[in-house]
């Protein structure tokens, strides 16, 4: 459903990633690894055409949906307007049922508490939700998410993880940057290993490999 | 809106002639509430009866008069003007009409006379090139200092700021009338006489002329001097509350220049800050251009620039309205987009890719999203910026606007009294700008509680 091909970026002399290709199956979390400052979010931003590839291609039938690492939920907006604003304005739906959708959303992803309050009165893992439920709202083919565990406390981080494979279990593709390797085996079908600005190691993860993780042994 | 603030074309009508004057100068020219009066008025009035024209007067400051007439804003200045040599180089000057002697008003316990004007500070109106020439002539080392209004000039002598005000005798009288601490010395007379002024070829000429000659055969000039000069003419009581009332009436012109000057930097400076956000070669730089001239002079000289020369740069008169509201509210637009643009510059840069990322439309993204918490964000500034403009509005006086600003300064042409006019008019603005911050907190207030 996605197919990246000698994907390449550079700002000025220094070189984001190059040449790097992978595709995606539907239905999968495919987790994009690597440590920071490997390209894993320029690549997500490339994706969702917020910056342009120097070379090479991304082709993707449908549409994406992005989580940004510090979320970005508009400050001035309640959770709810959050959510529904996007409904009403680009895919043109009535207020009600703009307002309805969003709350079903909400509602799936346990912030249903939450409806009318601001961004700023919500803990960190909630914002997260909010951030998720804004994008799904939305019925995106592929969601992208940059480094979901970054700024969250352990337990924060296992909620997302469970929240992720119901998400999975929806039928949600899912691309995750994230150099969250115990994050990243317990959601991920395969993980893509971004070094040096290519891909080093491309493979799926199976019972047997899971919890054995590590970046000594990716990056070696 | 713009269809609201008419702009006239430069033909002027058959059958009419437009007598600009500055109605602060009795018993020549002045206010008599809401009323132009005096002499000259009257005087007006009667040539125009002699001509079979219909006489429309404006009112405008004496330093704007001749700009006015030369951008054929007005026909003729019928405003107390010497007949002077030099202006005759410029302008056309009717027969004289009446003559007076110049007199330096000075203290009561400091009398400065011909005799000593070495070295002493005198005052002059701006405009009365007549007056300054007499008084180089007379001495070389008096120093000439020009001030807008006589009653600034009095007030100027009161605070010591000045030895003696140089004024024709009619005026001086007054003057002295209502302040007892001061004295007058005629100085000097003055041959010339006070004439109509008009272009260069102007078509008027002849016709005044011949008006002029047939009101004083009539005796008709010597019934004005005696109702206005000497006296005879009835005089309004003033109380504090009257003249408080009079100056407030000029609230409403206020807060209309006020408000579509704000309406129109706002929507202006909302478009110049985007655009400089975007960064689009030529527009920008245009934009930038604008804003560095405008916020690199004052707002005066572009008042007069817009009022004045868009006639010929253009073609079209702008009412008095129209100049004010335009440059006030472009000069306000330039600061408003300086506010606006630090507001965006402080705001996250990923508010955009998340506005981007949803589909949001452009549209969409600036009014919903960027804009609303770039305005919360730059509120104070912004309310700081009203209080300025709403402030800055008392320059259309110069105009002639009957704003806040106007009315006290006619108000103490009439009176002779400088001080309570404008301490009222400050209590006004104020008590105006006090209200306007209040507005600006509780609104403040009522966001933050959102």
């Amino acid at each position: 459903m996605l197919n990246v091909t000698q994907a390449t970026k550079a700002y000025g002399n220094h070189t984001i990633f190059n040449q790097v290709s992978f595709s995606l199956n539907p239905g999968q979390i495919v987790a994009l690894a690597g440590p920071s400052g490997s390209g894993k979010s320029t690549l997500l931003r490339c994706i969702q055409k917020l910056e342009k590839l120097d070379e090479g291609t991304i082709a993707h039938k449908g549409t994406t949906g992005f989580v940004f690492q510090d979320f970005q939920l508009f400050p001035h907006l309640t959770v709810l307007d959050n959510v529904a604003y996007a409904l009403r304005v680009t895919k043109k739906q009535t207020a009600s049922d703009a307002l309805e959708k969003a709350k079903a959303t909400l509602k799936l992803l346990g912030l249903k508490t939450a409806y009318y309050k601001m961004p700023h009165q919500l803990s960190g893992g909630q914002r997260q939700r909010a951030a998720i439920a804004r994008a799904l709202v939305l019925e995106p083919d592929l969601l992208l998410c940059d480094e979901p565990t970054s700024g969250l406390d352990g337990l924060s981080g296992k909620n997302v993880a469970e929240l992720f494979l119901t998400l999975k279990n929806q039928g949600v593709t899912m691309l995750i940057a994230s150099h969250d390797l115990d994050f990243v085996s317990a959601v991920a079908d395969r993980i893509i290993v971004l070094n040096d600005a290519a891909v080093l190691k491309d493979f799926m993860i199976d019972a047997k490999i899971q919890g054995q993780l590590s970046w000594d042994k990716l990056l070696n | 809106m713009w269809a609201l603030l008419i702009v006239h074309q430069l033909n002027a009508a058959p059958g009419k002639i437009t007598v600009g004057l500055s109605a602060d100068y009795p018993p020549f020219e002045f206010k008599q509430g809401e009323e132009i009066v005096g002499f000259d008025v009257d005087l007006a009035k009667a040539i125009g009866k002699e001509l079979g024209l219909e006489v429309e007067i404006k009112d405008m400051s004496f330093a704007m008069l001749f700009g006015a007439l030369n951008a054929g804003e007005i026909d003729a200045i019928i405003s107390s003007v010497t007949i002077n040599e030099e202006k005759s180089k410029n302008y056309d000057f009717s027969a004289p009409y009446y003559f007076d002697t110049f007199a330096i008003l000075h203290t009561a316990e400091k009398p400065v006379s011909k005799e000593t004007l070495s070295g002493k500070v005198i005052a002059c109106q701006m405009g009365t090139s007549g007056m300054q020439t007499w008084l180089k002539s007379q001495t070389s080392d008096a120093r000439i200092v020009l001030m807008d209004t006589m009653p600034q000039m009095a007030e100027a002598l009161k605070a010591k700021h000045i030895d003696g005000a140089l004024m024709d005798a009619t005026q001086a009288k007054e003057f002295v009338k209502n302040s007892k601490n001061l004295s007058y010395t005629i100085v000097g007379n003055v041959s010339s006489g006070t004439g109509v002024v008009m272009k260069k070829g102007s078509p008027f000429k002849n016709q005044i002329n011949t008006a002029i000659e047939a009101l004083k055969q009539k005796g008709v000039l010597k019934n004005l001097e005696s109702k206005w000069v000497e006296g005879n003419a009835e005089k309004p009581t003033h109380t504090v509350f009257n003249d408080f009332l009079f100056i407030a009436k000029g609230l409403p012109t206020t807060l209309t220049y006020s408000f579509l000057a704000i309406f129109l930097g706002g929507v202006l400076g909302v478009l110049f800050a985007i655009s400089r956000h975007l960064n689009r070669g030529a527009i920008n730089w245009a934009i930038i251009s604008l804003i560095s001239v405008i916020r690199g002079t004052p707002v005066l000289l572009q008042l007069s620039f817009v009022y004045f020369s868009a006639p010929s740069l253009i073609g079209v008169k702008l009412s008095v309205l129209t100049a004010g509201v335009l440059t006030l509210g472009i000069n306000s637009a330039a600061y408003i987009a300086e506010i606006l643009r630090s507001g965006l510059q402080s705001l996250p840069k990923g508010q955009f890719d998340a506005a981007q990322s949803l589909g949001i439309s452009k549209w969409h993204m600036w009014k919903d999203i960027i804009l609303p918490q770039v305005l919360r964000n730059v509120f104070p500034s912004l309310i700081n910026e009203i209080v300025t403009l709403t402030k800055e509005t008392a320059l259309v006086s110069v105009l002639g606007e009957m704003d806040i600003m106007r009315r006290a300064q006619t108000l103490a042409a009439e009176t002779y009294n400088y001080f309570e006019p404008m301490c009222l008019a400050g209590v006004i603005y104020y008590l105006l700008i006090k209200t306007i911050e209040f507005i600006g907190k509780t609104l403040e207030k009522r966001w933050h509680h959102a």
